[in-house]
C-alpha cells in the first residue's frame, strides 16, 4: 500500500490567507488589530490596525484648562499613569521655567520608579501569560497589587492618579509612606529571584522567545523605538542617564542592555530580561531615594490658574513602555493652543510589522507580548 | 506482560487519587469557597482590606460629597472640573432684603442662596480636581482622613442613572422665592422668565405682611411719574417717591410727600397734580380688584352636570368654557348662559335653577371679601403670647374662617370661644379689638 499520491504540483492551487487577530484578542493587550496575511503558519505580512480606543485626547486639550489636562494624561498609559503625568508636569515646567523643590523631585522618582516596576510586572506577567505560563501572571499581579496599595495610601487612587502636577505633587507622602515602600523593596527583591527561577530561565520559555522577533539595532532607531525594546536590541539609551532630569542626575543606576545571553541580541528574550532587570535597577533607586529624601514643600509657588508665557516646547521623558514627548504651544492664555503627545507604544508598535515576518503565527503572539505596548496610550 | 498490567494500574491509580482530591475538596466546600454571590453576599465593610487604615491615607476616591450648609456657592470647584460634572445655581438676594444666607462654620457669612448642587457621579472621573480649591472645605470625598465628615461609600451603584446624580442642595421655595428666585423657579418648571420690567417683589408672599398693615397688593409704581414731562418735576417727584417709598407709607401718604416735595420747590404744576391725582386714582382700587378675584368662589363646571338633557348640558358647558376662558364673573357667566339657553329654546324653570346655582355664592361673598384679604389671616394672632390662649384663639379663627364670616364676625367668634374657656384676658382683647377695629 505504498502508492504515491497522484498530485500534479501545478494544478494545486494556494492562496495567501488573511487572518484578524483581534480587536478582541487576549494577547493584544487592549483592542488592537493585527491584520495577518499568513502562508500555511507562517506570517507573511503584518499590519496593525489601530484606533479602536482613540478619544481624541490632543484635540480635547485644547479646550481644557492646564492644570485639567493632568488627569486625561492618566488615561494615556493607564498601566503607568504616573509616568504620563510626570512627563507633561515636566514640559509644563520646562515652559513656565519653574523649578521644583527638591523634595518633589525625590517623591517623583520614587513613585516613578514604583510605577516602573509595577508596569513591568504587568508586562512580564502578561508576556508569560501570552505564551502559556499562568502562574507567573498571578505572582506578578499580586505584588503589583501592593504597589497600587502603597499609591492609594499616597493619593487615594489606584490607577489613574492625577498625582503629579505642573509645579509639584498633589498631596506629601503619608506618615508611613517611607517605612512601607521599604517593607515593599524587602519583600519584592527576594521576589524577583523566584520570577527568575519560575519563568526567566525556565527552558520552555527560553525556546519560546530567545532568538525570536530578532529586532536589530538599526531598525530599531529606524523606527524610533524607544524603552526597554531598544535597550533590548543593545543600544544603550536611557532619558534617566543621557537627559538626566528630576532627581536621577543624583542617583546612582545603570542602564541594562541586552546581550544576548540565551539566543541573539535583540530577541524577544533580550527584552524581557532588560526588563527583569530594570526592575532591579529601580529597586535600588528606590532605595537610594527613600535614604536621600529631603524635607521641604511640596509644590512651587505656581499661580491657581496656569497661564505659561507665549512659545512652545517639547519635552521628553522616559516612561515604563519609552520615550514620551510632549509638545505644547502656548499663546499665554490658560488653555493651549496645540498639544502634541509623542506616544512610545505606537512607535514600538510599528516595527511589528518589520521583525515579525516570516515567523509563525504563535511567535508573533511572543513578539507582540514582548514589546508591551498599551493601546490606551497608541490610539489616545 | 506485566508492564500492561502495571499500566493499567497506574491509570486507575491516578484516576482515583484524582477523584480523591477533587472529593475532598468537594465535602470541604465550605471553607475553601472562594467566591462571594455578590450582591447578595457581601464582605462585611469593617474586614475589608483595602490595604491600610483608613485614616493614614492622604485621600480616598470614593465619592463626593458636599457639605452644602458650608457652601458659599463661589463656583470654584465647578470650574476646576475637567469634566463639567458639577452643576451650581446661585440666586442673589436682591439689595436691601434681609433675606440671611447663613454662616459656615468657617464663620464665612454666605452671600448667596445655593439653589441647586448637582454632581453626577457618572460623568465624574475622581480626578478630585474639584476638590482643592473650595475655601470653605465643603466638597470632599468620603472616607479616608474625611471619615469624620462622612463615611466611606464605595457601594453605590446603581440601577439608574438619575439616584447616581446626587442633588446637594435642596432649599425651600419659599427660600427661593424670599431671595428673589422667581425666575429660577418659572425656569425649573419650565415657564418662560417674568418680563424684567415688572420685578416681582417677593415681599408680597412671604414677609408676612403682619406687622406693616399697608397697602402692600397694589406695589406702587415710580414709573406713574413718567407721566410728568418736565425734567426737573420728575426727577424731584421720583425722589421724593422712592424716599416714601422706602418709608413703607401707601400711595395716598406718598402722593402727599410728592406734593410736599414740590411745591418746596415750586414746582406743583398743574401736569404734576394731574398726575399724581392719577397715582392715588389708579392704584388705590387695585387691592380691590385683586381681592375679588382671588377670594371670589371659582364656579364649577361640574355644577352643570345635574342637567340630564344632553343638548342643555353640552350648550351649557360650551358657554361656560367661553365665558371662563374670557375671564368673566360668575353672574356674567350665568347671565351668558341663561341667554345662550333662551336663544335655543331651551330653557326649562330647572336648568335656569340649575345654572343660578353657578352663581349664588357669588353675589353673597363679594361684599365682603374682608376675611381673606391679603393681611387679615391667622398670623394677626401671634401677638397673644400665652401659648395656650393662642392656639385656641387660632384654632376658632380657622374655623370661622372656613365657615366664610366676615373679620368682624371671625373676631367675635374668638373672642366668644376664648371667654368659654376663661382665657380672655385683658390683653387680649385690646389685640382682638385692634385688629377688629380696622376691619370692622
Amino acid at each position: 500500500m505504498s502508492t504515491k499520491p497522484h498530485i500534479d504540483q501545478s494544478l494545486v492551487k494556494t492562496e495567501e490567507m488573511v487572518l484578524n487577530m483581534g480587536p478582541q484578542h487576549p494577547s493584544t493587550h487592549g483592542v488592537l488589530r493585527l491584520k495577518i496575511h499568513t502562508d500555511g503558519e507562517v506570517v507573511s505580512k503584518i499590519e496593525p490596525i489601530i484606533g479602536y480606543l482613540h478619544r481624541c485626547f490632543e484635540k480635547h486639550c485644547e479646550h481644557l484648562g492646564y492644570e485639567q489636562i493632568v488627569p486625561f494624561t492618566d488615561r494615556c498609559d493607564y498601566i503607568a499613569s504616573m509616568h504620563m503625568n510626570h512627563g507633561y508636569a515636566l514640559a509644563m515646567e520646562r515652559l513656565m521655567g519653574i523649578e521644583v523643590p527638591p523634595r518633589v523631585e525625590y517623591i517623583r522618582v520614587i513613585v516613578g520608579e514604583l510605577q516602573r516596576i509595577a508596569s513591568h510586572l504587568v508586562a512580564l506577567g502578561t508576556f508569560g501569560l501570552d505564551i502559556g505560563a499562568i502562574t507567573p501572571f498571578t505572582w506578578m499581579i499580586r505584588d503589583r497589587e501592593r504597589i497600587l496599595d502603597l499609591f492609594e495610601n499616597l493619593c487615594g487612587a489606584r490607577l489613574l492618579y492625577n498625582y503629579i502636577w505642573v509645579g509639584g505633587v498633589s498631596h506629601d507622602l503619608p506618615e508611613k509612606f517611607i517605612r512601607r515602600t521599604k517593607e515593599f523593596i524587602d519583600y519584592f527583591t527576594p521576589q524577583m529571584d523566584e520570577f527568575d527561577q519560575l519563568l526567566t530561565f525556565n527552558k520552555i520559555f527560553i525556546e519560546r522567545t530567545a532568538d525570536v522577533g530578532i529586532l536589530p539595532p538599526d531598525v530599531a532607531i529606524n523606527y524610533g523605538v524607544t524603552g526597554p525594546s531598544l535597550r533590548g536590541s543593545g543600544v544603550k539609551w536611557d532619558l534617566r542617564k543621557d537627559e538626566a532630569y528630576s532627581a536621577y542626575p543624583e542617583l546612582e543606576f545603570d542602564v541594562p542592555v541586552g546581550t544576548g545571553k540565551m539566543g541573539s541580541v535583540g530577541d524577544c528574550w533580550d527584552r524581557y530580561w532588560v526588563r527583569m532587570l530594570e526592575m532591579r535597577e529601580s529597586v535600588r533607586i528606590i532605595d537610594q531615594a527613600l535614604k536621600s529624601i529631603p524635607d521641604g514643600d511640596v509644590r512651587a509657588a505656581v499661580p491657581k490658574k496656569v497661564r505659561p508665557p507665549k512659545g512652545s516646547v517639547y519635552s521628553r521623558f522616559e516612561t515604563a513602555r519609552g520615550e514620551i514627548g510632549y509638545y505644547i504651544i502656548s499663546d499665554g492664555k490658560n488653555i493651549p493652543v496645540r498639544l502634541k503627545m509623542r506616544s512610545p507604544a505606537f512607535c514600538n508598535l510599528s516595527v511589528i510589522s518589520e521583525i515579525a515576518e516570516g515567523w509563525m503565527i504563535s511567535d508573533l503572539i511572543a513578539i507582540l507580548g514582548s514589546l508591551d505596548i498599551v493601546l490606551g496610550e497608541i490610539d489616545r | 506482560m506485566s508492564e500492561y498490567f502495571a499500566n493499567i494500574f497506574y491509570g486507575l491509580k491516578s484516576f482515583a487519587e484524582g477523584l480523591q482530591l477533587t472529593m475532598r475538596h468537594f465535602r470541604n466546600r465550605k471553607d475553601l469557597v472562594a467566591t462571594l454571590q455578590y450582591p447578595h453576599e457581601k464582605w462585611p465593610i469593617e474586614d475589608r482590606h483595602i490595604g491600610f487604615p483608613l485614616e493614614e491615607y492622604n485621600i480616598i476616591r470614593s465619592r463626593l460629597n458636599v457639605d452644602i450648609d458650608d457652601c458659599i456657592g463661589c463656583l470654584q470647584c465647578e470650574r476646576a472640573c475637567p469634566v463639567d460634572c458639577i452643576k451650581i445655581e446661585t440666586i442673589k438676594p436682591p439689595k436691601g432684603s434681609d433675606f440671611d444666607c447663613g454662616i459656615t462654620s468657617n464663620g464665612t457669612k454666605m452671600k448667596m442662596l445655593v439653589a441647586r448642587f448637582s454632581i453626577d457621579m457618572t460623568e465624574c472621573m475622581f480626578c478630585n480636581l474639584c476638590t482643592f480649591p473650595c475655601p470653605e472645605d465643603c466638597i470632599y470625598m468620603v472616607g479616608g482622613p474625611n471619615s469624620s465628615k462622612h463615611e466611606i461609600e464605595y457601594e453605590y451603584a446603581s440601577r439608574d442613572r438619575e439616584s447616581l446624580i446626587f442633588q446637594f442642595a435642596n432649599p425651600s421655595e419659599s427660600d427661593v422665592l424670599a431671595v428673589g428666585g422667581e425666575n429660577y423657579l418659572r425656569a425649573k418648571a419650565g415657564l418662560p422668565p417674568l418680563a424684567p420690567e415688572v420685578p416681582v417683589k417677593p415681599v408680597e408672599t412671604v414677609s408676612t405682611a403682619t406687622e406693616k398693615p399697608t397697602p402692600t397688593a397694589g406695589e406702587p409704581d415710580v414709573k406713574v411719574l413718567n407721566g410728568i414731562t418736565d425734567r426737573m418735576v420728575r426727577a424731584t417727584a421720583k425722589k421724593a417717591f422712592m424716599a416714601a417709598a422706602r418709608g413703607g407709607s401707601d400711595l395716598a401718604a406718598i402722593a402727599k410727600s410728592i406734593q410736599a416735595a414740590l411745591e418746596e420747590a415750586g414746582k406743583f404744576t398743574d401736569e404734576a397734580k394731574a398726575v399724581l391725582d392719577s397715582l392715588a386714582v389708579t392704584q388705590t382700587p387695585t387691592p380691590v380688584t385683586v381681592n375679588e378675584v382671588s377670594s371670589e368662589a371659582k364656579p364649577d363646571i361640574k355644577t352643570l352636570n345635574v342637567l340630564e338633557d344632553k343638548m342643555v348640558r353640552g350648550m351649557a358647558k360650551k358657554i361656560f368654557m367661553a365665558e371662563s376662558r374670557g375671564g368673566k364673573s360668575a353672574s356674567e357667566m350665568v347671565d351668558a348662559i341663561l341667554a345662550g339657553l333662551k336663544e335655543a329654546d331651551k330653557l326649562t324653570p330647572e336648568t335656569e335653577a340649575v345654572v343660578r346655582q353657578l352663581a349664588p355664592e357669588v353675589p353673597v361673598s363679594t361684599p365682603k371679601p374682608s376675611a381673606p384679604v391679603t393681611d387679615f389671616n391667622v398670623k394677626v394672632l401671634n401677638g397673644i403670647e400665652d401659648r395656650m390662649t393662642r392656639g385656641l384663639a387660632k384654632k376658632a379663627f380657622m374655623a370661622a374662617q372656613r365657615e366664610g364670616k366676615s373679620a368682624s364676625e371671625i373676631i367675635q367668634t374668638v373672642q366668644t370661644a376664648l371667654s368659654e374657656a376663661d382665657k380672655l384676658t385683658d390683653d387680649v382683647k385690646t389685640l382682638l379689638l385692634s385688629i377688629g377695629g380696622d376691619k370692622a
